[in-house]
């Protein structure tokens, strides 16, 4: 044991040895330190536990385990940008179409209103769902407006359609089967199509529902 | 070269060179591919995964990790081999190890897809690995070269104070 001992005693005293540790756990120090540093710099001020994602378009909070991230573009059939905050098991997303990419999507899809575009959502997920697993059913909760729904949304200015589903056997990464509940939201305002999707596992959905309320209302758009 | 104090190394000496020089690869290989999830996992395990969101810090602090934690570590390894295979010549064989190790990951990442000239991450994948194989094969084969003669005689010494 002392021979050991007396080995790296004598290893770690060589000069380059001992540079190499230091620099080795000064970098990973640092790294961690700038980990931390983003989440002081980013955190919210009215929320705690939460963090700030400022973006040219739009500015949103989410809870710091979960990730929130953008998508924006712009071609000759409109403009869209997006944003949207997920954790392994929940996700909410908000999306904007300009008048120009509403009538694009409207009539390459063959849709006529706000209902429609949630039900093209809603059957468009169930399909996916039931390619991994051909099992899965979909269960409609509630059709409704959004003034009946106890989540305000500031976003949606006038009523908003939205349904509730539960989709019964969705596989995760491993295989496993959940139940999943989502809310899909859809307003067409002067011809701008702005759509909100919530989803999350059916039994985490009680807890879920204060969060998603909190990230939508601190949402601000921009332009 | 000669005014430099440096001589061109023998084709034993290169063909050690070559090999540290696999070895720092492999190695920057394996630990730079498993250790940004590995980050990611920790960080999801701390309850901070969010802070992924913020891309340009996050990518800084990542690449600070993966200088330390991955690049070094594999120049130092390689260079490690290096510097026990070869006596003479250290400066020109332990650079060729630790440059050899960043030419083959850069090029094999490239054909992988994950290093491309139109988005090239100039101090992630170019500046910090070089860095990092170049000063670890550096200190890995002087570490392995270190004369130690006096430490060990001072070892086998007692003295006692009255």
């Amino acid at each position: 044991m002392s021979f050991i001992l007396d080995y790296l005693r004598r290893t770690l005293r060589r000069p380059p040895v001992a540079l190499f540790l230091v620099v080795v756990l000064v970098s990973c120090l640092a790294g961690y330190g700038i980990t931390y540093f983003i989440l002081t710099v980013h955190q919210s001020a009215d929320r705690e536990g939460y963090l700030r994602l400022e973006k040219e378009k739009v500015t949103i909070e989410f809870p710091k385990s979960w990730f929130a991230a953008e998508a924006a573009y712009e071609n000759e059939s409109g403009s869209f940008f997006g944003v949207e905050a997920f954790c392994p098991y929940a996700s909410i997303y908000l999306g904007i179409h300009d008048e120009r990419y509403t009538r694009f999507l409207m009539s390459r899809l063959d849709l006529t209103d706000a209902f429609s575009v949630i039900l093209y959502i809603v059957n468009q997920s169930y399909a996916g769902i039931l390619e991994e697993n051909q099992n899965a059913t979909l269960h409609f909760i509630e059709n409704k407006t959004v003034g009946m729904l106890d989540i305000e949304v500031r976003l949606l200015d006038r009523e908003a359609d939205y349904t509730r589903v539960t989709i019964k056997g969705s596989p995760d990464n491993q295989g496993v089967m959940h139940n999943v509940t989502a809310i899909v939201m859809a307003e067409i305002d002067g011809l701008k199509l702005t759509i909100v999707g919530m989803y999350g596992l059916e039994e985490k959905w009680g807890e879920l529902y204060g969060t998603f309320e909190t990230i939508l209302n601190s949402i601000e758009v921009r332009g | 070269m000669e005014s430099l104090g440096l001589a061109i190394p023998g084709k034993s000496e290169l063909l050690h060179s070559v090999i540290g020089g696999g070895i720092c690869f492999v190695v920057a290989f394996l630990v730079s591919g498993v250790l940004p999830g590995g980050v990611v996992q920790s960080l999801m395990s701390l309850g901070i995964a969010g802070v992924i969101s913020f891309q340009d810090e996050f990518i800084l602090a990542t690449n600070v990790i993966l200088f330390g934690a991955a690049y070094l570590p594999s120049g130092f390894i390689g260079g490690l081999y290096t510097g026990y295979q070869t006596e003479e010549n250290l400066k020109i064989t332990l650079a060729i190890s630790g440059v050899l190790g960043f030419v083959i990951l850069t090029v094999l990442l490239f054909f992988l897809g994950q290093v491309s000239p139109a988005n090239l991450d100039l101090v992630g994948r170019l500046i910090l690995p070089f860095a990092g194989n170049v000063l670890g094969a550096y200190l890995g084969g002087y570490a392995m070269n270190w004369p130690s003669g006096e430490e060990e005689e001072s070892f086998g010494k007692v003295s006692v104070e009255v």
